[in-house]
């Protein structure tokens, strides 16, 4: 009776033995077999060899796998080949060839078995959990020597060989948890899928490498600093379990481990056990093991007990020899070693779009950042803000000595072209550069992006709303200004720049319907083309909205900040007339409406405060202007206490 | 810098792995412990020239060799049964042959092909006296067809007088009393167990996939280990039979013909398969100083139209 | 219509709460502008004057003004804007100084570092009350700033004329008067700013008697801020 009770084989032996996926291991790198969902800690490259013997009665050697594999941010892929795994069975076949009447040539079967190479991928979702799969190919070969007539001149026995190709992938998925640096957990499939070519020749079915389907849970511990304890079990009955002890050495680490294995299929109970050493560095892992089975194997076995018994695993099985195997493992990092680390990162202003190169002068973020190194180290911190910048902005480089921390400024640029007017949270990514290309370390945080519209209150950044859409101011200015060209021509040049303030604040305020409450929409500033449209504003959009029309015609202005008393701000806006103090009298006989400042060249020249939302005409907005700047700002000492600000716009 | 020294010596290691690591892993070797029912076989070739219909080694349908060498002198006794179209018909047959190895038969070529015969006496089976009957030996010289007379043979059959017949599991007593004074001999030769065969033919010709199970009745003394089975053909439209492999198999009852040896047959002259099942004792006689090679068979020819 | 009315009630506030002064007697030609007019208005005893007001005298005029405690008369030839008629503290003084330096430096930052205004006890020898007598309104408002010393309001004299010096920068080229406010500086022991101010005088005309005075002033000066 063909077809006794299937028993399975360990799934998840590997030549190595089992080793816990707590931290860095590179002996990991070759496994898909306790290892089927390509869990891995490297961080770009790796190239792995193993190399070994087995202690049959003739010793042979042979390398038993290549293995490449390299990490892409989250995503890891190896391949590997495995010439080495691989189990042959010869046998006579029970034919012969009868030549001469007296010689007999007995023919010979040769089943081969072979795991010819495989592909995993996983996929990190975070530093806990991974998941990922592996696909195998396995390659069965059933050389069967037969005989074979040849009919020519005469008739001739031939031997030939009839080979059976049965090759299939097998397909496993799994998952890694690894809630600390002291457990992980696993948890993968065994013969999830099997992609099989089918037998031809059905007398082969019962010679195939068993697929029975099952589980397999894995388990590390590391109950103490460099010890690690590991536990494998398979549904079908087989599990590994073991133990290592790691210590540094030659600035690596040392391990020492033992692996011991049971399953159905082989005996005794524990069928054997896998001692390995290993020593591994950040650029290079060295492992020797080797694999013991407690029952002799050089022993005879039988055609019979092979057809009963069937094959579940081709590099361990009852007919497997004792091993040694040398794997040798490079980490070609071309990412190049961590140097520095943000511990955290602070926005510590939110964006104000239109206030855009304020954010080159003061940071808008500090992060905190660690060097990760014993040398004093230079770092570029840049970023970049969603939706408005394209490209990373450097901020200016730190020096950082070795192992300590420092405090990083982000600094950054905000393009003209910016045009949202819709508040909204966007992301910041920081970025940490050391000696290399690639950021060292990258984080992530929100940042509330306002709109253009959206002024902090600070009267010197209304600057930037009168810069803004300069074009228009200029325009409308130069329209208004026109029409009244043969007045201005004919005018003496000292007073003309008054008198086109004087135009300009007349021709506007006609078009001006009204004047906002102070306190309403006081984060909210319009823009000069928009208080036009919008035929009013309050202090802050008209001083805008005036300043802008002056600037934009070579006036130069200034705003005054009367800073919130009782909670209430005002701002107006003063005028460089250019006259001299002589001149003054040509505008006014009142010398409280004018005060004297100093131009860029050290000469005196008159100003004059003006109050924009006084919507009536120039001279009652200079009498306004003048007063409030008398009382507040000097009779009060305004200035002096800081009370009163004079913001010159640029 | 420091990166690409380490990629040259990883590539090198790993040249050097490939190099020097191309053993395969030890086989294992598994003894044939004839676990499978079905019988190991040896296979040899009977006819070694096909293109010749002329030629014959002397095996007929019957599966009864009629043409000895000469090397010895030889008495054969047989149970035939013929079976064609599910019916079989039996026989039994008993010969002798005495050669005189003074007087060689050449071929052109000079090599000895036989020798003369002579007919020594009185033989006799069972107390039956045998008919001496003129022994033929047929032949391709270098193409050319020759038919040479070497002497007598006994042979007692069913069609002889008082009708021979074979008793399986049994033995049949051997006698020959030499004229002109000569000694006298006799002795009993056990016969086999009847065998009888069945072919379990699949597949078509023009598939290639023609495939034989054959299958007989295993001994069940034990007393005889081997069976042998003559896989023959016989030529369209005529009776003339070609025994072309000598399969030996184990005494157990079931073998499979490796299909390479039905399907590589040139089936444009052949349209029949003939499968001569033979169980026998071979026994070598010294008497008085002359070799004799007695054969005592069971044979059954099963013939089938290729399908 | 209504904010436009919330801003100026705003302004209101601020000017009802203002101090102000009556007007006691008048003699000849006296004048006000009262705010930002741009008119000048005779004034009568008994009118009340709003303390952003300036008054001007005529020639052989004078107008005594009371309130907040202060009885002040202002001799003929002579302008001061009333928010000026206020005692001063020392600090106050320091503080107006360097709200000047504010509002004089356009275009640069602000930088912190405001000029050494410490005290330092010493005495110093008066001179000359300068007095002109001339149809400037600059230096009406010198001659202003000199009686509102003389009366005792030092802090608020020194920054009157200093205002005035550079309103009417011809007012600043009259040594007299420079000497005149520098020394006033110098009593209240601001010696930075006083021998600034002297340095500044040297390098106008001056006769041969100003000359050594301020050859003199600049050489106690520097001895004192030597000290330090």
């Amino acid at each position: 009776m063909i077809g006794t009770v299937k028993i399975s084989a360990q799934s998840s032996f590997g030549l190595s033995g089992y080793w816990a996926p707590l931290e860095e291991n590179s002996t990991l790198m070759n496994s898909y077999e306790a290892n089927p969902e390509n869990f891995s800690s490297l961080k770009d490259w790796g190239l792995s060899f193993s190399y070994g013997g087995e202690f049959s009665n003739t010793p042979t050697s042979s390398l038993y796998l290549i293995s490449l594999s390299k990490q892409i941010g989250r995503h890891f892929v190896s391949v590997r080949y495995t010439p080495g795994y691989q189990k042959d069975f010869i046998f006579n076949n029970g034919q012969s060839i009868l030549i001469h009447d007296s010689t007999s040539q007995a023919l010979d079967s040769k089943y081969t078995y072979k795991e010819l190479f495989g592909f995993g991928y996983s996929y990190k979702f975070s530093g806990q959990f991974s998941t990922g799969f592996s696909l195998r190919y396995f390659k069965q070969e059933f050389d069967q020597e037969s005989v074979e007539p040849v009919f020519s001149d005469t008739l001739y026995l031939n031997r030939f060989s009839k080979i059976d190709d049965i090759n299939f992938w097998r397909a496993d998925f799994g998952f890694n948890y690894l809630p600390s640096k002291y457990f992980s957990f696993s948890l993968s499939t065994i013969n999830l899928f099997n992609i099989n070519e089918s037998a031809v020749d059905t007398t082969l079915i019962p010679y195939e490498i068993k697929k029975s389907k099952g589980i397999t849970f894995g388990l590390s511990v590391s109950p103490a600093e460099n010890f690690d304890y590991n536990f494998i079990y398979e549904t079908t009955n087989a599990l590994q379990t073991g133990f290592d002890i790691s210590f540094n050495i030659f600035n690596g680490k040392a391990r020492i481990g033992v692996t011991g294995f049971h399953d159905n299929y082989q005996s005794p109970f524990i069928a054997g056990i896998i001692p390995a050493i290993s020593f591994n560095t950040k650029f290079f892992g060295v492992s020797l093991s080797g694999v013991k089975y407690f029952s002799n194997r050089n022993i005879q076995h039988t055609f019979s007990e092979f057809t009963n018994e069937g094959l579940d695993n081709i590099i361990n099985n009852r007919y497997s020899y004792d091993k040694a195997i040398l794997t040798v493992t490079f980490a070609l990092n071309t990412i190049a070693e961590k140097e520095v680390q943000f511990l955290d990162a602070n926005i510590v202003r939110d964006i104000y779009p239109t206030m855009s190169d304020n954010y080159l002068n003061r940071p808008f973020a500090t992060a905190k950042v660690i060097n990760l190194t014993h040398r004093t180290i230079t770092i570029k911190p840049s970023s970049k803000i969603e939706g408005i910048n394209e490209d990373r902005i450097v901020s200016p480089v730190v020096k950082i000595g070795p192992k300590d921390t420092a405090e990083v400024s982000f600094y950054t640029i905000i393009p003209q072209s910016y045009d949202k007017k819709k508040t909204g949270i966007s992301f910041v990514n920081f970025y940490i550069t050391a000696n290399n290309g690639q950021p060292d370390d990258q984080i992530q945080k929100p940042i509330l992006v306002n709109g253009i519209n959206s002024w902090d209150g600070k009267v010197i950044n209304l600057c930037y709303f009168i810069k803004r859409d300069f074009q228009f101011s200029m325009d409308y200015s130069k329209q208004i200004l026109s029409r009244y060209k043969s007045e201005l021509d004919t005018m003496a040049y000292s007073i003309s720049i008054f008198y086109k303030a004087k135009i300009l604040f007349n021709n506007f305020v006609k078009e001006l319907v009204y004047t906002a409450n102070p306190t309403a929409a006081q984060d909210y500033v319009q823009f000069p083309n928009e208080t036009l449209k919008l035929k009013g504003g309050n202090c802050d959009d008209l001083s805008v909205l005036y300043s802008s029309f002056l600037e934009s015609v070579g006036i130069q202005t200034a705003l005054v900040d009367y800073k919130p008393q009782n909670g209430i701000g005002h701002v107006n806006i003063l005028i460089d007339t250019q006259l001299s103090p002589d001149q003054a009298r040509l505008i006014t006989d009142n010398d409280s409406k004018y005060f004297i400042r100093k131009n860029e060249s050290g000469v005196d020249e008159v100003w004059i405060p003006v109050e924009t939302t006084s919507l009536t005409n120039f001279d009652k907005a200079w009498q306004l202007g003048s007063e409030k700047f008398n009382r507040d700002a000097l009779d009060n000492l305004g200035l002096a206490k800081g009370s009163v600000e004079i913001v010159d716009v640029y | 810098m420091k990166i690409v020294k380490s990629y040259i010596v990883v590539f090198f290691f790993g040249l050097l792995l490939f190099i020097f690591g191309c053993d395969n892993p030890a086989p294992t070797e598994l003894i044939q412990d004839n676990s499978t029912q079905e019988s190991p076989v040896q296979v040899q070739v009977l006819t070694k020239d096909t293109s010749n219909e002329y030629y014959s080694n002397g095996f007929d349908t019957t599966g009864v060799a009629t043409t000895y060498s000469g090397t010895s002198d030889v008495v054969t006794i047989s149970g035939v049964k013929v079976t064609v179209n599910n019916i079989t018909t039996s026989s039994s047959l008993a010969q002798a042959i005495f050669f005189d190895k003074s007087h060689p038969v050449h071929s052109s070529n000079g090599g000895v092909m036989s020798y003369l015969t002579i007919a020594p006496g009185i033989v006799k089976f069972n107390n039956q006296r045998a008919a001496k009957i003129l022994y033929h030996l047929r032949f391709n010289d270098h193409g050319i067809h020759r038919d040479t007379i070497l002497g007598y043979q006994y042979i007692l059959s069913q069609n002889s007088a008082i009708p021979f017949n074979f008793d399986y599991g049994s033995a049949i007593s051997f006698q020959l009393d030499q004229m002109n004074g000569g000694m006298q001999y006799s002795f009993n030769i056990p016969t086999p167990e009847e065998i009888t065969g069945r072919v379990n033919l699949t597949g078509k010709k023009v598939n290639g996939n023609l495939n034989a199970l054959l299958e007989w009745n295993a001994s069940t003394l034990s007393n005889t280990k081997v069976v042998e089975i003559i896989l023959g053909v016989m030529v369209k439209g005529t009776n003339t039979s070609y025994p072309l492999y000598k399969l030996s198999a184990n005494d157990n009852g079931k073998l499979s013909v490796p299909p390479k040896l039905l399907n590589e047959i040139p089936f444009n002259k052949y349209d029949r398969f003939v499968f001569t099942f033979i169980r026998q004792f071979i026994i070598h006689h010294n008497e008085q100083g002359n070799d004799l090679t007695v054969y005592s068979q069971s044979i059954h020819s099963i013939i089938l139209n290729i399908p | 219509m209504k904010s436009t009315l919330i801003v100026i009630l705003f302004f209101c506030a601020g000017i009802i709460s203002a101090q102000s002064f009556k007007v006691e007697k008048v003699i000849g030609n006296v004048k006000a502008q009262i705010g930002a007019s741009e008119n000048w208005s005779q004034i009568k005893p008994g009118e009340i004057l709003i303390a952003n007001s300036t008054i001007s005298t005529g020639e052989k005029s004078s107008v005594s003004l009371d309130g907040n405690n202060i009885h002040f008369v202002l001799k003929g030839s002579s302008a001061l804007p009333l928010t000026n008629l206020k005692k001063m503290s020392l600090d106050q003084l320091i503080l107006a100084l360097a709200m000047q330096d504010m509002i004089n430096a356009p275009r640069k930052k602000e930088e912190a570092n405001s000029k050494n205004t410490a005290v330092y006890g010493a005495e110093i020898n008066g001179i000359k009350e300068p007095f002109v007598v001339s149809s400037n309104f600059g230096v009406q408002r010198l001659n202003g700033a000199v009686q509102l010393a003389e009366s005792g309001f030092k802090e608020s004299a020194i920054i009157d004329a200093k205002e005035t010096f550079r309103k009417y920068p011809e007012t600043s080229k009259m040594p007299n008067f420079r000497i005149y406010f520098a020394n006033l500086l110098a009593d209240l022991n601001l010696n930075e700013e006083a021998y600034d101010d002297f340095k500044q005088i040297g390098s106008l005309k001056l006769d041969s008697d100003q000359k050594s005075d301020v050859a003199g002033k600049l050489d106690m000066l520097s001895k004192k801020l030597m000290k330090n």
